[in-house]
């Protein structure tokens, strides 16, 4: 071999050596802005979504029900799902170096329920939490003041996070998720330029992760760059800018699918999908017969192909069918029908007496004001189809759509006959949020239903650890929702991603919320 | 020229005041609660609201919030975004930048389009040249600068990838956004200089200029451009106002840090510390703008004097 051939050898070797192990950057092109950095305190997924790399939950659930060991190795509850065990994995360190034990896990808990940290997703998550008591340096017991069996889910949402407790207080509560963030996850918090961008680093010393999230790939750096502009972010993809994309305009979503080197993931989202309340204390919609016209009057299909360019499903009940506890009766409940839905009106008295196209009943008129917000358009777009499909069976709707402050003052006070709701919650428990009485009167309970056979359901859903009991009372729940027509359910939406396929093995948790990259590798 | 300056100086203080003052009452006139914002879609008990509203410091007196801020903004605390908790300082500090430096690229953009456009179509009056000029300025004011942004982004960053799309820092990130943002100055401009280049190249003065056998070029832009500016200059500190609110979708479109989007998004959270830092920075903006082009009057045209 010639001086020649074996430097050419070389370097091929080199060039093959370091292509193969290559450290990469993965940049993430992200729709929307957020507050902090901070899981336990913030009202944004997508605060998640980035934080899930640098604070480990307890638990992880790979599949909706299914619970796999992370931070706690073993957890049991006891009969009345008052009170949950948890060990703890041995040999963790946070990224400052402290080790990870009891104490961080009630220092994170404690909290989160601190009413001057004004917690919001976590918050709600952890429910009627009342303390934890360590039984040793690696042994917790998180007591419920009252039965809460949706605990396991919580403790493995990204929100519920363990965090260092020294380096918290080494950064103060004012600066903390805006220029520290301190957990035991694969990757470390850099940076975060407010509206711009996050930097995460590989940790070097992470523990190895959960069983079954396999090995770890060649990711060295992580840049979340906030991309406002849909257009931008998907043009953002195809120049290379960014290696992936969430929040994909359906529009876009297609051609993207089609290309070359592009890979998308259209993932089912869990919880409650696009829907619109009614306020069922505010007349007319005190009156189910109407609640049941709209309900008949709604295209759900008609409105997937026109909002959503028919991605996502024509929502069937509360729960979307990815989420545990998910009847499939409730989709026969109502179906598109204006000829039966104008039956329903005139039934109860409804009746066009002066020939306008719009019903009225005892001199009322069948008019119904919808709040928005009008800077959505999405929120705009489900207004205005609404609007059309009940003017088929002479229901009049007013559009008012609002700023923000103008629409919270609206809806919070109970002005309102129609608004939208969309919240991607992991356990049937979360319809507590929609129609439990706690949270009708200003709260996220829009509906203002109020029912004590609901809250009796619900509370016994907490109450019930095993899954198959649970499994009953949340079918039962669902029905009973849909029989009483409170809300109408639109569209159970996909999450979209749009990706290089030299990206692999990127993992979804949380309804495909959750974009998870630990074990991602990006080839040459 | 000193003393002007001065009294000009001394003059934009109670300016500045007076906008502090309309800007407060203004905020807090109009409906809406930034606690309620602040919370949002979440939980929200009045007990939780009237704590949030406590903690941002919105269940006092107007008057002592009014003073409060008046105080710590002399002393030079802005105060944190009630949003989000980031002092408002740093937040300015590190879009500011950003934004200066696209509004003078697009400013540049803009003379140096719209005056080379505006003396060419005057110069060739009624040609095909004067038509063409004057349809790309048409071209220029009635495309929605979201619709340009996005054609320069799908031309020059997907299809030939010369630029990037996103982000700022460095020149080949500054190119598409201050090009679509200068494109409408320009078009105004553009028309601006060509009808004051006709008014001026038919009076007198040129009439000479030419008769005493000086070159075309020197008639042009010594004779008559510089008189032809004046008005030009004056639209050019409204130009400025219009390239900021233009930011605000250039910045979103071409995903750049700045605060035009920041104005924006804090007016419709009602984050008061940001909006009032804001409204006062520009405010102080437009002041400086208006005294840097009464003074450059008087380079342009010697009769304008501040003696």
């Amino acid at each position: 071999m010639t001086a020649t051939r074996w430097l050419r050898t070389l370097l091929w070797a080199t060039i093959l050596l370091t292509a193969g192990a290559s450290a990469q950057t993965l940049t993430y092109g992200m729709g929307g802005n957020f507050d902090q950095v901070d899981p336990n305190i913030t009202t944004f997924t997508r605060v998640a979504r980035i934080t899930l790399h640098v604070v480990e939950p307890l638990l992880w659930q790979p599949e909706a029900g299914q619970f796999e060991p992370g931070l706690a190795t073993e957890w049991s509850v006891n009969d009345d799902a008052t009170e949950y065990t948890f060990k703890l994995r041995e040999g963790v360190t946070f990224h400052d170096g402290t080790e990870f034990n009891a104490d961080a896990v009630k220092f994170t808990f404690d909290r989160i329920v601190n009413p001057d940290m004004k917690a919001q997703t976590a918050f709600s998550q952890i429910g009627p939490y009342e303390r934890t008591e360590i039984i040793s340096p690696y042994e917790v017991k998180v007591v419920f003041s009252t039965p809460y069996a949706p605990f396991l889910d919580s403790a493995s949402s990204p929100n519920l996070g363990i965090i260092s407790p020294t380096a918290y207080e080494a950064t103060g509560e004012e600066d903390w998720g805006l220029t520290a963030l301190v957990g035991t996850g694969p990757f470390k918090f850099v940076s975060y330029t407010a509206d711009s961008e996050v930097v995460l680093e590989r940790y070097d010393d992470y523990w190895g992760g959960a069983d079954f999230l396999g090995d770890a790939g060649n990711i060295e750096q992580i840049i979340y760059k906030i991309v406002l502009e849909p257009s931008t972010r998907t043009a953002a993809l195809e120049s290379g800018e960014v290696d992936i994309i969430d929040e994909v305009a359906e529009i876009d979503f297609e051609f993207l699918s089609d290309r070359n080197g592009i890979a998308t993931a259209a993932l089912a989202q869990s919880g409650s999908g696009w829907s619109l309340m009614m306020n069922v204390q505010n007349p007319p919609m005190d009156d189910l017969a109407v609640r049941r016209a709209i309900q008949l009057a709604s295209d759900k299909e008609g409105m997937t192909l026109a909002i959503w360019n028919g991605l996502g499903t024509p929502a069937c009940g509360p729960i979307s069918a990815v989420t545990f506890a998910f009847e499939p009766e409730t989709c026969e409940m109502y179906t598109y029908d204006v000829d039966a839905a104008k039956q329903v009106l005139e039934e109860a008295g409804w009746i066009d007496s002066d020939g306008d196209g719009i019903r009225e009943k005892d001199g009322q008129r069948l008019t119904l004001g919808h709040y928005y917000r009008a800077e959505s358009s999405l929120s705009q777009q489900m207004a205005d189809y609404m609007k059309a499909d009940l003017a088929q069976v002479g229901i009049e709707v007013e559009l008012n759509g609002l700023s923000r402050s103008g629409y919270f003052d609206a809806v919070r006070t109970g002005e309102h006959h129609l608004q939208n709701w969309w919240d991607p919650f992991t356990d049937p428990d979360g319809m507590r949020i929609l129609f439990h009485s706690a949270n009708a009167g200003g709260g996220t309970n829009r509906n203002n239903y109020i029912n004590e056979e609901m809250d009796a359901l619900i509370a016994e859903g907490a109450a019930t650890p095993d899954s198959a009991g649970r499994e009953a009372i949340y079918k039962q729940i669902q029905k009973k929702v849909m029989d009483e027509a409170i809300m109408v359910f639109y569209n159970d939406s996909d999450t979209l991603y749009a990706y290089e396929d030299s990206l692999e093995n990127v993992q979804f948790f949380g309804g495909g919320q959750y974009p998870y990259f630990f074990g991602t590798t990006i080839s040459d | 020229m000193f003393q002007y300056i001065l009294r000009r100086f001394f003059a934009a203080i109670p300016t500045i005041i007076l906008i502090s003052i309309l800007a407060f009452s203004m905020l807090h006139l109009i409906p809406g609660d930034p606690a309620e914002i602040f919370l949002g879609e979440n939980r929200s008990t009045p007990e939780l609201l009237a704590q949030v509203r406590h903690d941002m410091g919105l269940d006092r007196p107007l008057h002592v919030q009014y003073l409060d801020y008046l105080g710590d903004t002399l002393r030079g605390d802005l105060g944190r975004s009630l949003n989000n908790g980031q002092p408002v300082l740093q937040e300015i500090n590190n879009r500011l930048p950003s934004t200066l430096e696209l509004t003078f690229a697009a400013l540049l953009i803009g003379v140096v389009m719209g005056v080379s456009l505006g003396i060419i179509s005057a110069l060739k009056h009624n040609t095909w040249i004067d038509s063409l000029a004057m349809f790309i300025a048409l071209l220029g004011v009635s495309m929605p600068i979201f619709w340009s942004s996005l054609l320069l982004i799908f031309f020059f960053s997907v299809k030939l990838q010369w630029f990037p799309a996103i982000g700022q820092g460095g020149i080949e990130r500054l190119i598409l956004p201050a090009f679509a943002l200068g494109l409408i100055s320009s078009a105004t401009l553009a028309r601006l200089v060509r009808s004051s280049m006709l008014e001026v190249l038919s009076q007198d003065y040129v009439r000479t200029a030419k008769a005493k056998g000086l070159q075309p070029r020197v008639v042009v832009l010594r004779h008559a451009l510089k008189n032809a500016l004046v008005p030009t200059i004056t639209i050019l500190g409204i130009q400025f106002g219009q390239l900021l609110s233009g930011a605000v979708i250039t910045e979103t479109i071409f995903s750049r840090l700045g605060v035009g989007r920041y104005y924006v998004e804090s007016l419709l959270n009602k984050d008061f510390p940001v909006v009032q830092a804001l409204t006062l920075f520009i405010a102080g903006a437009y002041v400086l703008i208006n005294l840097l082009i009464d003074l450059s009057y008087s380079l342009l045209d010697p009769r304008i004097r501040y003696d």
